[in-house]
């Protein structure tokens, strides 16, 4: 999506300075276990049929001590439905904090950065912190609010296992 | 079917695995929210999605995005994947048909960038992937 930097429309330009304020800060920390019944049915989801995400010992023989999460796993941690009514999971963090209207957000890019693959077991804790807010015009006369995220995923060492960072784009209109 | 994290002999240019996804599916989105966690209904409730203004559901970036990763993941194994990155160009609709492909465009110092193109049937680009694996070489 080609786009210039700092929206001309003063809603959308209003609506990046708004959310300016969440730039630093932390939205929220909580500890998720990789489940292997969760990487089943995620790799099922994607139509997957590799039998590392299965079974262990196939697993073993990939070289993993356990069945390890498919690329792009993180979402299933990110939406995790936690026993709380806080919105504590990084996507439901991120939302509810920023207020973002989720029928006008889509995901403009997302990137993972990997020290190494997660497996079933491993306990993950995340951290997720806003690191930049712009307001953009694109192509089409739509304007946006691009907002992006770093979610650092820990392990029971607290060692860094896996970092995300995701750019939402809050859109002022639906696209035509 | 698995790969094991062995040393690749890969080249600038040369192509890996490709797939055809779809025709997308309702219930594939369905399946994926399940699996996901995520529940926003623009993704799989008709009715809200037309009162938000679009045509119908549509699909969440990473289930496309989930599937381009495979290329890389049957390719090279899991084991050898380093970063990926996805930029999102278009959204996907329930009956799109998309075609998957990859290819190699760098190989420094032990590791490979592939590149993942996903393509849809009218031609137009709907994503762009990249990842780096280790090659286990040290070229």
């Amino acid at each position: 999506m080609s786009e210039i930097a700092g929206s001309a429309h003063p809603q959308t330009a209003a609506r990046a300075a708004e959310l300016a304020r969440f730039v630093g800060q932390p939205l929220t920390r909580v500890t998720m276990r990789v489940e292997a019944g969760k990487v089943a049915e995620f790799a099922r989801a994607l139509h997957d049929p590799n039998p590392i995400y299965r079974d262990p010992e196939a697993a073993r023989s990939a070289g993993f001590s356990n069945v390890p999460a498919p690329p792009t796993f993180s979402t299933v941690l990110a939406h995790y439905p936690l026993d709380s009514d806080e919105p504590r999971s990084p996507a439901a963090a991120v939302v509810a904090h920023l207020g973002l209207r989720r029928e006008r957000t889509l995901n403009g890019a997302q990137r993972w950065t990997y020290e190494r693959v997660p497996v079933a077991g491993d306990d993950l804790t995340a951290t997720v912190v806003v690191t930049s807010v712009e307001s953009r015009d694109g192509k089409s006369g739509n304007s946006f609010v691009s907002i992006t995220a770093a979610t650092e995923y820990r392990d029971r060492r607290d060692e860094l296992v896996l970092s995300e960072t995701v750019t939402l784009l809050e859109l002022a209109d639906v696209p035509r | 079917m698995t790969t094991m994290p062995t040393a690749h002999a890969v080249q600038v240019g040369d192509v890996g695995p490709a797939l055809r996804l779809g025709p997308i599916s309702r219930t594939d989105l369905v399946r994926y929210a399940g699996a996901s966690g995520d529940f926003n209904p623009m993704h799989h409730d008709d009715v809200a999605a037309r009162e938000a203004g679009y045509p119908s559901v549509f699909a969440m970036g990473l289930y496309l995005g989930g599937v381009m990763a495979r290329m890389v993941v049957d390719w090279f194994g899991l084991a050898a994947l380093r970063s990926y990155e996805l930029r999102f160009l278009r959204q996907t609709w329930p009956q799109d048909e998309i075609a998957i492909s990859s290819h190699v465009t760098e190989v420094v110092a032990g590791l490979a960038t592939i590149a993942i193109d996903a393509r849809h049937q009218d031609g137009a680009a709907m994503a762009a992937a990249s990842a780096t694996v280790r090659t286990g070489r040290p070229g």
